[in-house]
């Protein structure tokens, strides 16, 4: 852990007085990603509306055919439309690719620190896909657990983007800061939430996620990002064992047995393409 | 004996049985223990089972693999379908009885304001545990699988496994809803056949314990299924503006049901502009786009919908208990072979519920699991406990269910219900009609006698349930009595929040009341139980007197 300066902590502070003033401008929400929350969670909306939307955003659209035609998504078949695409892999698999192509570590703007975002978000992405995964397996709350899993550490980046926007001090390392977003994350996230106007169930996991035991309303939803999130790392940084996820007290309290958790490995291979289809 | 050390306990002096705890951190289970009975699955027919043998002085272990005790089957079925009702009553009768004014809208309302499955499952633990803690069993969270005829090993999370040995073996795990195909994504032009119909991907597509856990609301939904689940689940769900159509393999609704109650039931649904497509088979569903999601009929017909719950295919849970190291022989679906009642081909593995029944009710489940253990102790050397020297079970009440509360209490089942089919055949409403009651008032038979009464019902209560849509607003009582001597035979209730009325039927089956009970007692005319005094008094009128 690293020991803060006392420039470090005057800059927590500073962040904090910046929030009671309410001067803390959290980033929007892209306007594309909230207009494809919108279009899934509105049953009258068509699914010409979704393509014609991601279609007005070219770079968009060549990231999600990209994806699509991915062997996370299309092993054996060359997708040339987007209606193909649609076809294929269904508008709500292309809406999840879009809010996470939308929604991606390039909103936030932290000079120097791009990669450490892009690490973040490539977590974000990889707790999202695992976090589903086990979702199925419990057979609950499937359709929230993209979102949340996706979003469970939003508050992170937008922590480190507010610092260094009212960081002054040239003396604050590169670690201090980040060391501060993390302390930060679990408040911004909530603040986002609430900014973005999620479902009430992406607030709680946000603010949970790593006290899922204290979550108030929804802990197994909790839990199931919080071990999506420990497979996540497993999976990208290889610093958890796989006897480390068999003692996951996370997948322990969702009923997890050894069979079952061997059972979820098998879908890493799965998990692993669609990140790296969805990360390029 | 392999026994923790455990203080004794008041039980026959024959057969002298520690207590067993709940295993724990000062009192761990060894890693080889013996029983006298071991119960796989803690749903209705387990914990009956477990029960009723560890009150009669057996060494029982009872075993659940899911996370909570109680039965998934059952805490997702009725359990879950009650709370999901009152929690919608309690907004209705809020809202000042006008259902416009829910503050639950379809695509707006997140299914976690109405039932938060988190709770009702914690809190259905809770009470299933209070129960079992009276008695002397010996509870392990762990998946069993067979080693041999006798003997299970168990695992279990985050701690060693077990092997348990034990005289007999009762199999009570249950069913789950069939994914018909796990392995293929169906897309828009794979062709349909009858093996490869759906995925259940708890997105678009929901089984019976899924659908309790989607994010918003459907504005549009398709049930597929015509038991008492599914018409629930309509119901409640149509009362809160969703579009339903209701998808029924037979003719009508609820098929082992009686004709009243499917009657009622259909009348509601259709008020409510539910759809109803009977004799109707899905053969395939798919989706391509948000907010289409598609039924394929076995006519032709193409609906298309916003989310579909499936409630019915439903398939016994053998296929984790490794059968195959024993001699048990399983038909083709997957539900366990008997040689008699409860009893497997195996002398000591009996099979109860849903493994040998796949349309057991719970009630019924709750009644086998007493009778089977009766059928063992009677069958052993053992001498029989106080609790269960032929105590007759015909009380029970069976095919009690939650929405709204409906039971048969006696045996008058035949005078009321349908027969079941022991095999599946076509239904047929006019098949059905033929078994259907014939209870309007009317002697059955030369020895039994009906009487029947309305419940009496405050007019808010009624405002607010026939907003609802509810199958019985009003609700009905058939009170059945020996002829010549005014015994009470049985009662047939139906009327939402009826439960007292339910148990007073009970207690006239145990107490032997006779019609003049129920009009001497002092039944208070302003409320549901009055109704048994005016249903005695309707016999007497019939009879003459």
């Amino acid at each position: 852990m690293v020991e803060l300066s006392n420039a470090a902590l005057e800059l927590a502070q500073n962040l904090k007085a910046h929030a009671a003033r309410g001067e803390l401008n959290v980033p929007m929400l892209p306007a594309v990603a909230s207009r494809v929350i919108q279009i899934t969670q509105d049953a009258t909306s068509t699914a010409d509306e979704l393509a014609e939307l991601i279609q007005s955003d070219q770079a968009l659209a060549m990231h999600v055919m990209r994806i699509a035609n991915s062997a996370a998504y299309s092993p054996n078949i060359t997708l040339v439309s987007f209606q193909q695409a649609i076809t294929r892999l269904g508008m709500n698999l292309i809406s999840e690719i879009a809010l996470a192509a939308s929604v991606s570590g390039k909103m936030f703007k932290a000079a120097g620190f791009e990669k450490d975002i892009d690490h973040i978000w490539k977590h974000a992405l990889g707790t999202a896909l695992w976090s589903k995964e086990i979702a199925k397996s419990c057979k609950r709350d499937v359709e929230a657990t993209f979102l949340c899993g996706l979003l469970h550490s939003i508050g992170t980046p937008v922590s480190l983007q507010l610092l260094c926007d009212i960081n002054t001090e040239s003396s604050i390392t590169h670690d201090e800061i980040l060391n501060l977003s993390q302390k930060f994350s679990r408040a911004m996230g909530k603040r986002v939430a609430i900014a973005w106007d999620m479902p009430e169930i992406v607030g709680e996991v946000i603010a949970f996620t790593n006290l899922w035991p204290e979550a108030p309303t929804a802990k197994d939803q909790t839990a199931a990002v919080s071990a999506g999130a420990l497979l996540s790392r497993w999976q990208i940084t290889q610093q958890i064992s796989e006897e480390e996820l068999l003692q996951s007290d996370a997948l322990a309290f969702l009923n997890f047995y050894e069979d079952d958790i061997h059972a979820l490995l098998e879908h890493s291979s799965i998990v692993h393409n669609t990140l790296e289809a969805m990360t390029v | 004996m392999t026994y923790p050390d455990t203080p004794q306990t008041n039980t026959p002096e024959s057969n002298p049985v520690p207590v067993i705890l709940e295993h724990d951190q000062e009192n761990p289970l060894q890693e080889m223990t013996e029983v006298d009975i071991a119960v796989i699955g803690s749903g209705p027919a387990g914990q009956s089972a477990a029960l009723h043998a560890a009150f009669s002085g057996k060494r029982v272990a009872l075993i659940e693999r899911a996370k909570y005790f109680g039965g998934t089957s059952e805490v997702f079925g009725s359990i879950a379908s009650r709370r999901l009702y009152q929690n919608v009553l309690q907004k209705v009768t809020s809202a000042s009885l006008i259902p416009a004014c829910l503050a639950a809208r379809p695509g707006e309302t997140e299914m976690r304001a109405l039932i938060n499955m988190e709770e009702v499952l914690e809190s259905e633990h809770e009470r299933v545990l209070q129960r079992l803690t009276h008695t002397n069993l010996l509870r392990i969270h762990g998946h069993a699988r067979f080693k041999d005829n006798n003997t299970l090993s168990i695992s279990r999370i985050q701690q060693p496994p077990l092997t348990l040995k034990a005289q007999q073996i009762i199999l009570a795990c249950g069913a789950h809803a069939v994914d018909q195909n796990p392995k293929n994504h169906i897309v828009k032009d794979q062709p349909s056949t009858n093996e490869n119909r759906w995925v259940i991907d708890h997105e678009h597509c929901f089984d019976h314990e899924s659908f309790l856990s989607i994010l918003y609301l459907p504005k549009k939904l398709v049930i597929v299924g015509n038991n008492i689940k599914a018409c629930e689940t309509a119901s409640v769900l149509q009362t809160l503006g969703v579009s339903v159509t209701l998808i029924s393999h037979s003719l009508a609704p609820m098929p082992d049901q009686s004709k009243e109650l499917q009657d009622q039931f259909l009348s509601h649904f259709l008020s409510q502009n539910g759809y109803w497509i009977p004799e109707n088979q899905v053969t395939r569903i798919y989706w391509e786009s948000v907010g289409n999601t598609f039924c394929e009929l076995s006519d032709g017909t193409l609906i298309e919908t916003e989310k579909v719950f499936i409630f019915e295919q439903t398939i016994p849970n053998t296929q984790a208990l490794n059968v195959e190291d024993t001699d048990l022989k399983m038909d083709d679906n997957n539900t366990v072979r008997l040689a008699t009642t409860y009893q497997t081909q195996v002398d000591n593995i009996y099979a109860i519920g849903r493994l040998t029944d796949i349309n057991c009710s719970p009630e019924e489940a709750s009644v086998q699991g007493r009778e089977v253990i009766d059928t063992i102790l009677q069958a052993s050397t053992l001498p029989l406990s106080k609790q269960q020297q032929g105590k007759p079970n015909h009380w029970i009440p069976t095919r009690f269910y939650g929405f709204p509360e409906m039971a048969y209490v006696g045996e008058i089942a035949p005078y009321v219900l349908p027969q079941r089919p022991t095999t599946h055949i076509e239904e047929s409403y006019d098949d059905a009609l033929l078994d259907a009651p014939q209870i309007n008032n009317s002697q059955v038979n030369n020895s039994i006698v009906i009487g029947r009464s309305q419940l009496y019902r405050t007019l808010e209560q009624q405002a607010v349930w026939n907003n609802m849509g509810i199958m019985s607003a009003t609700g009905t009582l058939s009170l059945f009595a020996d002829t010549e001597t005014d015994a009470i035979i049985g009662a047939f209730i139906i009327g939402t929040g009826a439960c007292e009325l339910i148990e007073i039927a009970r207690m006239a089956l145990t107490h032997h009341y006779t019609l003049e009970d129920f009009i001497h007692s002092p039944m208070s005319s302003s409320t549901d139980t009055y109704a048994y005094t005016a249903a005695a008094l309707n016999i007497l009128q019939q009879k003459g007197c």
